[in-house]
């Protein structure tokens, strides 16, 4: 009885979170346009001739910049957070509890409000229309949350384990890269996986920073699709190219699972 | 001697420091203080229209459908999220973990553009959801999204991001002691009971951190509100981002100190009870 309750819900869950791609994946099949519903679509009614049309010169300029934008976030965020993390958590000075709740504030101010001073930055800079200014507004709204989190897993390593290192005659970064990092591991990867997909999901500041498609994510690109057609005429090209934008993530994210589960053989 | 290792040890711990707090100071600092300025540099003037804007409908509006929004969202998501954990823990390892995992992560990896049109497909009057009611309860075809949009965007909100939640509590649970669970499955401790005894205050301090988290984060999400309401007529979703965002669009830069102003407050209201919170965690952590 236990194990049929638990079932119930897990195929509840599964169905609640699967629910949203099934319906992208049969509008982006259908060979009709789906203003009656896609439950009026029939299984002979179906093709894949959409997804030949996705891959416009468009939509890979999106699908680069999204890439280019989220992979050199993560990269930045991944290396400031861990060097904050061990300079807090390794080294005793006046006030680093302040630090935290610093990190914390700094997520709380609503990205909607720092609009006009990043684009006066920006433009001083001469980074509007860029991909640089994208990653750099990116990495200021994801960095205090993910070093929070980084600051977490490594208070959570013993720190009987550098003692042991520093008996042994390592040096501080030895102790850093031989140590604490591969003990870190997972909340490394944990973390990557949170920037990556807080950057590969932004729409507000490729939205706000960028008019030109030649610097837009796929986000923001496709919005400004959708605004165009506010009818739908050409959703099953709309929801192919979504369905495919998302497919990728989500390998990305089995292959980041996969990596962790041989790692360390914890699912 | 001691003097020399003080040097070296505040370089090491400078070189460490420093990056990070000038990427703060760059590129979160000082555009933060620019908004600050910009709230007061005109105060009078900022003064003025917020009073002015307190009669307005929409304004009051907004910051009661944030607060419905966020209070609604987050206990959905926490709901939701720590059910997801739950399940992931306690179900045995098999070939299909791995998938499930993927399945249930899906959600947050979504971007909102694409969840917004994925639910709004769905949502419509000729709509699945619609259909399955109609088939199943004999309801009216009905549109919700256009009709119920704070509904309908609380929905798209819990469903995108309900596994941060599981994610996070996940992570924590996988760090219970399994000897703990053991030894309460040899003293004969039921489900609910190692859940209450254990489970629960292992995860309290990860879990209040989620909720302080999310909290924040919901009451100053602005895309999948804006999105869900940007080819919608219906005026019932307006949420304080979003609203902010309408006065900057309409009026130009002499609102925007008056915006920024009118969030200014409720900025502090929050950051109390965050600083609140997390100085519970501490002492949470300390015993």
């Amino acid at each position: 009885m236990k194990r049929i309750f638990i079932l119930i819900i897990l195929i509840s869950l599964l169905f609640f979170s699967l629910f949203p791609y099934g319906v992208l994946f049969i509008a982006s099949c259908s060979s009709i346009p789906v203003d009656k519903g896609l439950h009026s679509i029939s299984i002979s009614e179906l093709t894949i001739i959409n997804f030949q049309h996705v891959f416009t010169n468009e939509f890979n300029i999106l699908l680069c910049n999204t890439l280019r934008v989220s992979l050199t976030t993560t990269f930045i965020i991944i290396i400031f957070s861990i060097l904050l993390s061990y300079s807090i958590t390794r080294f005793n000075f006046k006030y680093k509890v302040y630090i935290e709740y610093i990190l914390i504030s700094c997520y709380l101010i609503p990205p909607i409000l720092l609009i006009i001073p990043y684009s006066r930055l920006l433009l001083a800079f001469n980074l509007l229309n860029s991909l640089t200014g994208l990653v750099l507004t990116n990495t200021a709204f994801c960095f205090p949350v993910c070093a929070w989190f980084m600051i977490r897993y490594f208070e959570s390593i013993s720190t009987d384990l550098d003692k042991s290192g520093a008996l042994d005659g390592a040096s501080t970064f030895k102790i850093l890269w031989n140590i604490l990092i591969p003990q870190a591991k997972t909340g490394i990867i944990a973390i990557s996986v949170l920037s990556f997909i807080l950057s590969w999901n932004d729409i507000s500041f490729s939205f706000f920073f960028s008019d030109n498609i030649e610097f837009k994510t796929f986000a923001d690109g496709l919005e400004q699709f959708r605004i165009s057609d506010p009818t739908y005429t050409n959703m099953p090209s709309f929801a192919a190219s979504s369905f495919i934008v998302v497919t990728i993530a989500i390998l990305l994210f089995g292959l980041l699972e996969y990596s962790i589960d041989k790692k360390f053989n914890k699912i | 001697m001691k003097f020399l290792q003080y040097l070296k040890n505040l370089s090491k711990f400078l070189i460490c420091f420093i990056p990070p707090i000038v990427l703060i100071i760059i590129l979160i600092f000082i555009p933060t203080l620019f908004t600050l300025v910009m709230c007061f540099e005109n105060y009078g003037n900022s003064i003025r229209i917020i009073l002015g804007k307190l009669e307005d409908r929409n304004f009051v509006n907004s910051i009661y459908n944030s607060f419905l929004y966020t209070l609604c969202t987050v206990t959905l998501q926490i709901i939701l999220g720590y059910l997801t954990a739950l399940l992931m823990f306690f179900i045995p390892k098999n070939r299909f973990s791995i998938f499930i995992w993927i399945i249930f992560f899906l959600p947050y990896a979504v971007p909102s553009t694409v969840a917004v049109i994925s639910w709004s497909m769905s949502l419509r009057e000729e709509g699945f959801i619609s259909y399955v009611l109609k088939y199943f309860f004999n309801i009216d075809n009905y549109s919700w999204f256009k009709e119920y949009l704070l509904l309908s965007t609380i929905i798209v909100s819990v469903w995108q991001f309900y596994p941060f939640v599981y994610i996070g509590l996940l992570t924590s649970l996988r760090k219970i002691p399994h000897n703990l669970l053991r030894s309460s499955e040899i003293d004969g401790a039921r489900f609910y009971q190692k859940i209450k005894y254990i489970i629960f205050p292992q995860t309290k301090k990860t879990l209040i951190s989620i909720i302080v988290l999310r909290i924040l984060l919901m009451f100053t999400k602005f895309d999948t509100p804006y999105l869900m309401g940007i080819n919608n007529k219906s005026n019932e979703l307006t949420l304080l981002p979003t609203y902010i965002y309408s006065l900057i669009n309409i009026s130009g830069i002499n609102t925007i100190s008056a915006s920024a102003a009118m969030y200014f407050p409720l900025i502090l209201v929050m950051l109390f009870t965050s600083i609140f919170i997390l100085l519970r965690i501490k002492k949470l952590v300390n015993n």
